[in-house]
């Protein structure tokens, strides 16, 4: 039986036959978690609910191949999004939404914004069509945690979001950090590289939105390790671990509402956030000050300088 | 280019000391420097040894290497051993009767230098079995009359290059981390080991921000002029789960820089091997498909017809680098496929390097590739008699009959 429950802001674009993921169905993933991550998954609910937040809309993205679509299965408990190890990712972003005792959970998946060392305009341009009149509580950036480099194309992508859906989108984000069962390199322990990736992963983060210095230091971008494999370590509450001993299951979504309950407002994607700031606009305080400028310090004295040559003029004979 | 040719002229005074540090300090950014050292043959000059002897030192702890001027002098053996580095070419100046004490001096130095190959220590670290198996295919090689191999190690950046060099050599030659960028020059690692030598070239990965990065492909290329490479491991990591248009472009400009018959001796290098595949993948199947997709990318680029597919089959080779590789009983590092890798992937590159007789030398018309001038020249006296008959003769033809066919005015 499926309850099905429209939102205000879906009867905008409701289609004569909603596709079947626009529908909120009973987050049944959630029972088959270990019953200690179910309790903690409750709870953190239970302090949304508290804050009167009675829905949360997570965005996922990433270059491709990273792990979102796993990750996205992973919250939710069942998969949900279709993972393939070899294929490109979804080709359109993909809402999935879950409701559990009058909470609604809409998570979006999108295809991967990197194509062959570019970025994708088009499906970024899939994306914020996709997104238009949503509104975003959670940004993930997904990437993995046992990549070595970090290099420009991070950074493009960076500035690629932050241009997109602005500046303000990063002070809801999070930086996920996937395949986090790994043995580190030799000579580095798992919570030394952690730190290393994490730190050469936020510098870029900050310098492609170009976040002031005083913004870094008020809100510093959280990172949470994922381990979507079902080969992932488990505890004796039979709760999925990182080699650090933490359930991560239970830690991201603490992080997620952590990030959605913070003090900046949730980012409602309209279309005047998508299409940027009037170019028109821009620098029209000068526009008086320029005229005024050219009249009084050009236009007077040219004129001033053509009736100073008349009066000068030596009258011709024939005159 | 690169070079500079500096004329000294030896007087012993220590002002030219001066001259050399700001050289050294130049060379540090350059990529070439010819040092000619012409001595004049008096006898008072013999207190210029002192300085020369201490360059040496001054320019070995600046990581210099005396490189061996190969085709300036073939009387000196011929071994390059290059470390990481600014390459300084000793020449000798052709005023052979008056710098004649230069020979006794420096050539002795210089062939020393170049002999100072080390000797393959890393291999008695490896353990007794895979130790065997290693040296079982050296002697493979040398039966067959091939005393050297040169392998050339390319990707892209961060995949594990360095650290599969490192492994197979045994020992830390090349500079491993896991943060910082690689070395911006490539660096040739020689080992030897009863009387055959191994040369392994480690590059920068030509893989910067989602772009070739051309300018390590041009110092590879200057890097490699005038060596024959008989392997080349093209590294990429078996954990990653995309292939797309970067890839292609590697290849690509492989392909480009050293010709299409360097992938008929290439073998696929996949590191990271020691992973759990994702959920409803196999090992195997993982690894199948990972390699069949790569190849796919590799035929793409380097543009192998179906007959080529078959004749020169790309072979593919595991390779796990990290201390925590599981190893078997005998200790041997060991795949979760149960293989030893570092026999296995030794083996292949003997077999690679035994199917054709010569490797491939990089010389500068590879480089420069084919003359763009000499495309379709044998079109050209076609087009001209073309146009002599079919365009100049009717056009001639018509402007007669044009004039035939006139009418007179009067006033003519």
């Amino acid at each position: 039986m499926l309850t099905v429950r429209f939102r205000r802001s879906t009867l905008g674009r409701m289609r004569l036959s909603p596709k079947l993921g626009s529908m909120a169905r009973e987050w049944t993933g959630i029972q088959q978690f270990p019953l200690a991550t179910q309790t903690k998954l409750l709870e953190l609910l239970g302090k949304l609910k508290e804050k009167e937040r009675d829905s949360l809309t997570i965005l996922v993205m990433g270059k491709g191949g990273v792990g979102k679509s796993s990750t996205v299965n992973s919250i939710l408990g069942e998969r949900a999004v279709a993972v393939s190890a070899f294929q490109s990712d979804v080709p359109r972003p993909v809402m999935v939404s879950r409701e559990r005792s009058g909470f609604t959970l809409n998570i979006i998946d999108t295809p991967g914004i990197v194509e062959g060392g570019y970025v994708n305009d088009q499906a970024l341009d899939l994306i914020k069509r996709f997104l238009l009149n949503k509104t975003i509580d959670v940004l993930l950036y997904v990437d993995r945690l046992d990549a070595y480099r970090v290099d420009n194309l991070d950074r493009q992508i960076v500035k690629a979001i932050t241009e997109s859906f602005g500046k303000e989108m990063w002070h809801k984000g999070v930086v996920v950090l996937t395949h986090a069962q790994l043995t580190p390199p030799d000579c580095l322990s798992y919570d030394e590289f952690f730190a290393r990736r994490s730190e050469a992963l936020l510098k870029v983060v900050n310098s492609g939105v170009r976040f002031k210095k005083r913004e870094i230091k008020g809100h510093s971008i959280p990172v949470v390790l994922v381990e979507n494999s079902s080969r992932c370590n488990k505890n004796d509450s039979d709760e999925k671990i990182l080699p650090n001993g933490t359930a991560w299951i239970p830690s991201i979504v603490e992080t997620i509402t952590k990030v959605a309950t913070n003090e900046s407002k949730s980012i409602l994607v309209d279309q005047k956030l998508i299409d940027g700031p009037n170019a028109n606009d821009r620098g029209k305080l000068f526009i008086p000050l320029i005229l005024a400028f050219q009249y009084f310090f050009v236009v007077k004295r040219v004129q001033n300088w053509i009736a100073d040559d008349i009066k000068k003029e030596p009258k011709s004979p024939w005159e | 280019m690169g070079s500079s040719l500096i004329l000294f002229s030896d007087d012993s005074s220590y002002s030219s000391v001066g001259v050399w540090l700001s050289i050294g300090a130049l060379s540090a950014h350059e990529g070439i420097i010819i040092i000619s050292v012409s001595l004049s043959g008096r006898r008072q000059d013999f207190p210029s040894l002192p300085l020369t002897f201490s360059l040496l030192i001054y320019l070995s702890s600046f990581k210099f290497a005396i490189y061996n001027g190969c085709k300036f002098d073939s009387s000196i053996h011929s071994h390059c051993d290059e470390t990481a580095g600014t390459h300084i070419l000793w020449k000798q100046l052709g005023r052979w009767d008056q710098s004649y004490w230069l020979h006794i001096v420096i050539r002795p130095i210089v062939s020393m230098a170049s002999q100072f190959i080390r000797e393959w220590s890393g291999i008695q670290q490896f353990p007794l079995a895979t130790q065997e198996k290693l040296l079982e295919l050296l002697g493979r090689l040398k039966e067959k009359k091939k005393d050297r191999l040169t392998i050339l190690v390319m990707g892209k950046g961060g995949v594990g290059k360095s650290s599969t060099v490192n492994s197979i050599i045994g020992e830390r030659a090349v500079t491993v981390s896991a943060f910082q960028s690689e070395a911006p020059r490539p660096t040739m690692v020689s080992r030897e080991r009863s009387g055959f030598t191994l040369n392994v070239i480690d590059t920068p990965g030509i893989v910067e921000g989602g772009y070739i990065n051309n300018q390590a492909l041009d110092i590879i290329k200057r890097f490699l002029l005038n060596k024959t490479i008989d392997v080349l491991l093209y590294v990429d990591r078996l954990d990653a789960y995309r292939v797309d248009s970067l890839d292609g472009k590697i290849v690509k400009a492989i392909s480009n820089s050293f010709g299409q018959e360097i992938w008929h001796r290439a073998i696929l290098v996949l590191t990271h091997a020691q992973l759990s595949p994702p959920d409803c993948l196999s090992y195997d199947e993982f690894l199948a498909r990972r390699s069949e997709a790569l190849l796919k990318v590799v035929h793409l680029g380097a543009r192998f017809k179906k007959k080529d597919i078959q004749k020169f089959s790309i072979p593919v080779g595991l390779v796990e680098n990290s201390s925590r590789c599981n190893k078997n009983e005998k200790d041997e590092k060991i795949l979760p496929n149960g293989t030893a890798w570092i026999p296995s992937i030794v083996e292949t590159i003997t077999k690679v390097a035994l199917t054709e007789s010569t490797g491939i030398l990089v010389d500068q018309k590879l480089i420069d590739g084919p003359n763009p001038d000499d495309r379709g020249k044998l079109f050209i006296p076609l087009i001209l008699a073309f146009q002599y008959f079919f365009v100049l003769q009717p056009l001639q033809r018509s402007i007669k009959n044009d004039v035939k066919n006139e009418v007179k005015s009067k006033w003519e």
